[in-house]
């Protein structure tokens, strides 16, 4: 780029330079066609600038324009193309104001000619449109496809032989001087379609490209079209889409009638979102082959497939049905299954891709973390297999071998799990409902624990009796040491039956029978002056499918976790351990943070409250030998913070240190000092790192799902809604008025307002360098929510209303759009009161 | 008693409470250790040093003394006045500032009847480690932080998290102890060990990284390797040499010593031109080489303010006036030879391969235009053709930081920048970092015979490199 100026000293010479550089970048793109615009020049030496004629055919000088010898200089230095250049001075006259550096001007994205799906009605209004007016928009909500349309369009009319430049505002790139440098390489042609998609992103960017395509009209002489895209809420109001003909985009499609078809489309949608096309025979082996027959047949498929691949039909939209099918498994955790399934290689590649953010409206990216995290993953798999083949048993110690085995299931590494497996099982026994579990025959290496915390609890209790202070802990003696440690192998044996490889589930259900039976009233499991015991049993049973919204026993440990000092509880802005440096106050918050979230509490402000503790003590969970309250601290982080991104790099410092401790332990290396817990920690922060890589892959997919505001759903039980039956009502009865469609456009500017909020504060965020909006997060976080809450009552608009559904879109619009947002909107039968 | 003096009172006991919680949530409860804020460590100092009979003691030396350095210095030496066995091994890390003062201190350690020596903990290079099946080098083992053991009971250790001042541990746990002793022993061992002495080419890294860190982040303007903003990559270079991470003169130590050294002396007041330098690293060998570094005329160029200041910086604490010229010596290269006039040498370490190789060509023609006649070019082009190339680039990325994780986590508290952020600085650095592939060793020396050098000098040296091993070719070339 710019060769030719580094030979050419003086001013004629080097201008002369330039003009061959532009020429020559225009030639190449041209592959020997005749241009669409013209470009003559004359040498300015005196004025140390280059003049250049632009214009057509018809008008050989429509434009003139300059470049001068400093702008080249600096163009050169920024390795800037030279027809980029071109561009950049061909727009100055539109720009509503100057840039003050060099835009970013490229190919704008655009769907590959494999993602399309037939012409339908709306290409072919789009295309009738074209025919009669030069500009046309096509208007519709998120999930509308208003792309694949746009670029089935642009597709047919390449293919009857005109040109077409497409800008997608959403990319990033310049947008007139983008359209400019497009024309610049353009051959000629008799019509010339500009297609500006999803103006709703960037409005500043689609005046200019409309004024552009204007004077490309007027001053040049070219038939230019334009094809804009939009949201209703955009184009209906903006002034610059008057002289448009409008096109309705159809309501978004119907969704498979039967649970397992939702299943395997929701299945295919969320591997969409990282542009995943499963092999033929991944998706065979996966599913019954007559559902996939039936999902792939007929106009309306939902899936489409080639001799190798399976893939979601074009023209479906991945976060729309993600979020209409409202399933109860993540997308990260159908992504990371699938992940498992294709093995390390494939997952590499798939992670990588996902690393940089390449996919479209995917601005996210692992930062260069998920790939090595993956790989070393499997590393740690190998050093944990060596070990299980060498000691199933990890020293006799069931508490470190249940943890191994939850590293090896998350592993899928099957029969180095049976062998810890049969070790667990056979040395405890849980098969008893309501009777906590207890050792087989001897008791087991993780109960000298115990004894050690004893000891620990004893010094704590020793150093807050001081007198005169009016201190009084609960009293070690009175604790039963016994009874707290099986309560914790409770906790332990749930996460372990839970994530189990080769399920028992009459095991797994006696747990969680037991598990209800030991909640006390207040809501703890016991001790009570110990809460990483309750938060060891809440995660158990979140594992076990157990959540807030589901388990009154979840629900009660929950709220005593949040329950505070001054009313019985144990929260104080942090948690305490309870048990001196065992389990520090670290690794204590980070287990109840932990707890919380994942049964579907997250949202609690004792949470928030918590991680800030957290994140201020970062001084303390970083210290040498203190790997557990690392691991735990660093789940805690990613689940619930707004930086989640920010504990990448300490994942992969453990995932390093975690490897190296387990094959020091398979040689028998002896341990260089002594550490609380040091049997487990090796094996638990292998089973935390797997569950940190797999959060960290759900947490880029939730942020890839961010524009849709989906939000991480809790694992719980599938409960779906019954499908409507036939012949009923949209509205079951109820009479909605002034009528159904206001009801639907009034949600509908509900998730417009939200969505425009949710994107002006993540902007922001993304700006923070110093990662301290925190408080914007959890607007953000919040308004996810709320827009989470109004599409899924929009939705409901068409079922079976319930007057709790109306009420309930009624105060969120309200609180969103302010108080007359309700005005006219009622119900038959509505209370007077409402 | 009043309602506003029972309100004051449950204030006050509130506030004791909380100090006494805080106390145990610090110090933990472990019955055999005991862990002190910093602060307490003068008590902790007195309350040993009247009862130990040996205390032998592992002091890292930063270059940024703390105050309770020299009173815990001046109670040991005490101490060993009193016929008590005390010994000290100074560890000195790489980038150390300044080696006449640990050498003055462990002078007078001697005199107070302190058995003193020091120990140079050089930054880490893969062969070193390799050789270590345990799994790291002597250096890289070795935590820059103090530890003492006190009549072979108890070991007292610094504890450091990623932020924040470090507690103090005192721990009678006997894996602790052993593995302090045999920490202890092995290094006391290799007091007297070749290797461990002082570099020969002293920089004051662990005094400047900081300081070069923050002046990046708003003195750097852009230059060759990133028109856009350079600050990643100065601001992140010291850092990363400090662990042997990035390419600096260090690996190519011997050659420029000698024939810097060579070309310097054969001038009474030799002119020497630095082009392109990401800090000072180069300056520290042209005056390392220099018999009288004040008789140098040394001038640098560089597109950026960054390491120009930085050359200015080091030159003073030499005293020499370092000239420097904010240019670029590619595109305006010859206006610049002209106004500088003829200089006897230009050094420059891996410059040419910043460019393109049509680019690189005009930087030779530069340098031959700035040279007076029979002037000389000292300098280092790696070899792309020669390497293997990175077939796994995600995995050597990881490796490298995985490199710097093992190198910085014993030492770097030593630095300002917190450990995430190094991190993320080393990430982006070995992400963007690009080294241009200019030919191989004939094309690149045939670039200097057609702008008129003769080539004295042309070897081919094999080093560390950042994401794999790397070769380079080192040239000494006469106009």
């Amino acid at each position: 780029m710019w060769n030719s100026l580094l030979g050419a000293v003086s001013i004629g010479d080097r201008l002369e330079a330039a003009w061959k550089e532009i020429h020559a970048e225009r030639r190449k793109a041209l592959d020997g066609e005749e241009p669409s615009l013209i470009l003559t020049h004359r040498i300015d030496v005196a004025g140390q600038r280059l003049t250049i004629d632009v214009g057509t055919d018809a008008r050989r000088d429509a434009r003139q324009i300059s470049v001068d010898l400093p702008l080249i200089e600096r163009a050169v230095n920024r390795r800037f193309s030279p027809l980029r250049l071109v561009a950049l001075r061909l727009v100055e006259d539109v720009l509503e104001r100057r840039r003050d550096d060099f835009p970013e001007i490229d190919r704008s994205s655009r769907p590959g000619i494999d993602e399309l799906g037939a012409p339908d009605q709306t290409v072919e209004r789009v295309y009738q449109s074209l025919s009669q007016m030069p500009d046309v928009v096509l208007v519709g909500g998120p999930g509308t496809q208003k792309t694949i349309s746009a670029a089935i369009v642009a597709y047919q009319f390449e293919r009857e032989g005109h040109a077409c430049a497409w800008l997608d505002v959403r990319d990033g790139r310049a947008g007139a001087e983008t359209i400019a440098w497009e024309l610049l390489r353009l051959p000629r042609h008799d019509d010339i379609l500009v297609v500006v998609n999803q103006v709703q992103d960037r409005m500043s960017e689609v005046g200019p490209a409309f004024a552009l395509t204007q004077k490309l009209r007027t001053d040049f002489r070219l038939p230019a079209r334009v094809l804009a895209t939009g949201r209703p809420a955009i184009v209906d109001r903006d002034p610059l889409f008057q002289s448009f003909r409008r096109v309705p985009t159809p309501a978004p499609d119907h969704l498979p009638a039967t649970v397992p078809e939702r299943e395997i489309v929701y299945w295919f949608a969320c591997l969409k979102l990282l542009e995943i096309r499963p092999p033929t025979a991944i998706v065979r082996r996966r599913f019954p082959e007559d559902l996939i027959h039936r999902l792939s047949r007929g106009p309306d498929s939902f899936l489409s497939h080639n001799s190798a691949h399976y893939s979601l039909a074009s023209g479906r939209d991945a976060p729309t049905l993600i979020r209409r099918l409202r399933s109860t498994t993540p997308p990260g955790d159908v992504i990371w299954e699938y992940l498992k399934l294709i093995g390390r290689s494939a997952g590499s590649d798939l992670l990588h891709r996902l690393d940089q953010g390449d996919f479209r409206g995917g601005a996210t990216g692992g930062r260069s973390y998920l790939r090595p995290a993956w790989n070393l993953l499997f590393d740690l798999g190998t050093q944990l297999d060596d070990h299980c083949a060498r000691d199933p048993g990890w020293g006799e110690n069931v508490g470190a071998a249940v943890f191994a085995a939850e590293a090896l299931a998350e592993l899928g590494h099957h029969s180095q799990w049976q062998e810890v497996a049969r070790f667990v099982r056979g040395r405890w026994r849980y098969d008893q409902p309501r009777v906590l579990p207890e050792p087989a025959d001897q008791s087991t290496r993780e109960s000298e624990d115990f004894v050690e915390i004893a000891r620990y609890m004893d010094l704590e209790d020793a150093y807050l009796s001081v007198p005169d202070l009016g201190l009084g802990p609960a009293n070690t003696d009175q604790i039963d040491f016994e009874r707290f440690y099986r309560t914790w192998m409770l906790g332990v044996l749930l996460g372990f039956e839970a994530t189990a490889l080769h399920k028992a589930d009459d095991l797994r259900r006696s747990l969680v029978r037991t598990a209800e039976a030991q909640c006390q009233p207040e809501g703890f499991f016991y001790p009570s002056r110990v809460p990483w015991v309750t938060a060891r049993v809440v995660l158990g049973l979140c594992r076990a499918g157990e959540t807030y919204q589901n388990s009154t026993t979840v629900r009660r440990a929950c709220e005593w976790l949040k329950r505070p000092r001054d009313k019985g509880g144990p929260y104080g802005g942090w948690w305490k351990g309870g048990t001196g440096s065992w389990n520090r106050d670290e690794a204590t918050t980070a287990m109840c943070v932990a707890a919380l979230i994942r049964a579907g509490d997250g949202d609690a402000p004792e949470v928030h409250t918590a991680l800030a503790w957290l994140r201020a003590r970062d001084g303390e969970w970083t210290k040498t030998d203190r790997e557990i309250d690392l691991a735990l601290v660093l789940e805690a982080t990613l689940l619930g913070a707004a930086d989640w991104r920010s504990s990448y790099g300490r994942i992969l410092n453990l995932l390093h240190w975690a490897t190296a401790e387990i094959h020091r332990k398979t040689i028998r290396q002896p341990e260089p000092r002594f550490v609380p817990e040091n049997a487990l920690r090796a094996p638990f922060a292998a089973a935390q790192l797997a569950i940190l890589v797999r959060v960290s892959v759900a947490r880029e997919c939730e942020a890839l799902l961010g524009q849709t505001a989906v939000r991480r759903l809790p694992r719980q039980r599938p409960v779906y809604a019954p499908p409507p039956s036939a012949g009923t009502s949209p509205s079951g009865g109820l009479l909605l008025l002034p009528n159904e469609q206001r009801w639907k456009r009034a949600a509908r500017a509900i998730a417009e307002t939200l969505e425009n909020r949710i994107k002006d504060r993540s902007a922001v965020l993304e700006r923070d360098s110093l990662r301290r909006a925190s408080d914007i997060w959890q607007q953000v976080e919040g308004d996810k929510q709320r827009l989470a809450r109004c599409l899924e009552l929009e939705d409901r608009l068409k079922a079976p209303v319930n007057p709790d559904d109306l009420e309930a879109l009624i105060e969120l619009g309200r609180a969103v759009r302010g108080a007359a947002w309700d005005e006219g909107l009622t119900y038959k039968g509505r209370p007077a009161r409402a | 008693m009043t309602q506003g003096q029972d309100r004051t009172a449950e204030l006050l006991l509130q506030a004791r409470l909380a100090l006494i919680s805080h106390q145990v949530a610090v110090s933990g409860t472990d019955p055999q250790v005991v862990r002190l804020p910093e602060n307490a460590l003068p008590e902790l100092i007195r309350a040993f040093a009247g009862t130990a009979d040996t205390v032998y003691q592992l002091v890292p030396v930063s270059g940024r003394p703390k105050n309770l350095d020299l009173f815990s210095l001046l109670v040991w030496r005490r101490h060993a006045m009193k016929g008590h066995d005390v010994r000290r091994l100074y560890l000195v890390p790489f980038g150390n500032p300044d080696a006449e003062r640990i050498l003055l201190q462990v002078e007078d350690d001697n005199a107070s009847r302190i058995i003193a020596h020091r120990l140079y903990a050089g930054a880490s290079s893969r062969d070193r480690q390799a050789r270590d099946p345990a799994g790291g080098s002597v250096d890289a083992a070795v935590p820059m932080t103090n530890m003492w053991i006190v009549d072979n009971r108890v070991v007292v250790y610094e504890e450091y998290g990623d932020n924040g001042p470090p507690s103090w541990v005192v721990s009678a746990r006997k894996e602790e102890v052993r593995t302090a002793r045999a920490r202890w022993d092995q290094l006391w061992e290799k007091r007297s060990e070749l290797e461990h002495e002082a570099p020969r080419v002293p920089e004051p890294l662990l005094e400047s990284a900081d300081m070069v860190h923050s002046i990046a982040q708003y003195a750097c303007t852009g230059d060759h390797v990133d028109a856009d903003g350079c600050a990643w990559y100065h601001g992140s270079w010291q850092y990363l040499r400090l662990f042997n991470l990035v390419s600096s003169p260090n690996w190519h130590a011997r050659f420029y010593e000698e024939h810097l050294r060579l070309e310097l002396h054969a001038h009474a007041r030799p002119r020497v031109l630095i082009t392109g330098a990401a800090d000072y690293g180069m300056l520290a060998y042209v005056l390392a080489a220099a018999d009288r570094p004040e008789n140098l005329d040394v001038h640098v160029a560089d597109l950026c303010h960054t390491p120009l200041l930085a050359n200015r910086w080091l030159g003073r604490r030499h005293g020499v006036d370092v000239a420097i010229h904010a240019v670029d010596f590619l595109d305006r290269g010859e206006e610049f030879a002209a106004d500088l006039g003829p200089v006897d040498l230009v050094v420059s370490d891996a410059f040419l391969t910043r460019f393109e190789r049509v680019e690189a060509e005009r930087v030779v023609e530069n340098w031959r235009r700035v040279l007076r006649p029979g002037g000389c070019v000292v300098t280092t082009v790696r070899l792309h053709d020669l390497e293997r190339s990175v077939e796994d680039q995600s995995r050597a990325e990881t490796e490298y930081l995985l490199r710097l994780y093992e190198r910085a986590k014993s030492s770097h508290w030593l630095l300002e920048i917190d450990f995430d952020d190094l991190h993320d600085a080393a990430r982006e650095y070995v992400r963007r970092m690009r080294s241009r592939p200019i030919g191989g060793q004939s094309e690149i020396e045939s670039i200097f015979v057609q702008h008129g050098f003769r080539i004295t000098k042309a070897e081919v040296g094999h080093v560390d490199g950042e994401l794999q091993p790397a070769t380079y070719l080192r040239i000494v070339a006469h106009a």
